[in-house]
């Protein structure tokens, strides 16, 4: 640890700047000034074709959420697999680094899939979602979640993911899977709110 | 290389990233979510007494 404090630790200082930040943004007034300041985009949001179609066309946006649904299913399936891999409790006779490469592809395909569906889904409910504060907290668990897969999680475990210590192993596994429960349950939150 | 790989500075500070990251996520889950449940408990104190 002597060591760390001594030396250049680029990542490390980035994720406590980030976290500084974040906290600062949160406990003062510059939230509430962005937030105001974002309602003339959805406002817009519901204008554009995507917006008008969700609004006057129910099967369409019915269909575009089932491909969201389907998406957050293998979004989440890969999650599990390679949470529950770390964790040491699925798949414990295939190799790790196997396992985490296949989930990884999977998780891009399936988070752009949903990011893409979901907001074409958003620009038909655009004024109601802008109000919901649950919208709010599901868009930050998702920017943290994918913040976390590209520059904690994967940087981590890409090279060598069985020569770091099982305790990190295990806290990378909660966090993540912490992140994305709270992605889900807030999107089906937002699905309540209506 | 290898070795070096597997413990140089670069992979104490993903290390280091991590734990720090790990702990601030979960700090913020158990706040949100206690924080959630205890308004949901409130709610139904109202409504039921």
């Amino acid at each position: 640890m002597s060591t760390g404090i001594r030396g250049f630790y680029p990542r490390t200082i980035t994720v406590i700047a980030v976290i500084v930040l974040a906290l600062a943004f949160a406990l003062n007034g510059a939230r509430v000034a962005v937030w105001s300041a974002l309602l003339p985009l959805f406002e817009w949001m519901e204008t554009t074709p995507p917006g008008v179609l969700g609004q006057t066309w129910g099967a369409a946006f019915a269909a575009l959420q089932a491909v969201h649904l389907l998406g957050m299913a293998l979004l989440g399936g890969s999650v599990l697999v390679s949470d529950g891999r770390l964790l040491n409790v699925l798949f414990r006779d295939v190799p790790t680094d196997l396992v985490l490469r296949a989930c990884h592809r999977l998780f891009v395909w399936s988070v752009s899939l949903c990011v893409l569906t979901g907001v074409f889904m958003a620009c038909g409910v655009a004024v109601k979602v802008y109000y919901l504060e649950v919208f709010w907290y599901k868009m930050l668990a998702l920017a943290v979640g994918v913040a976390f897969v590209f520059f904690i999680r994967r940087p981590l475990l890409r090279d060598h993911p069985d020569a770091i210590s099982p305790g990190l192993r295990r806290l990378l596994a909660s966090a993540s899977l912490m992140i994305w429960f709270s992605v889900a349950a807030t999107g089906r939150w937002i699905g309540f709110s209506g | 290389m290898e070795e070096s790989a597997k413990t140089g500075p670069g992979r104490r500070d993903a290390e280091l990233a991590a734990l720090i990251a790990c702990s601030a996520v979960t700090a913020g889950f158990v706040i949100y979510w206690a924080l959630q449940i205890q308004s949901v408990r409130e709610m139904l104190a109202l409504a039921y007494g």
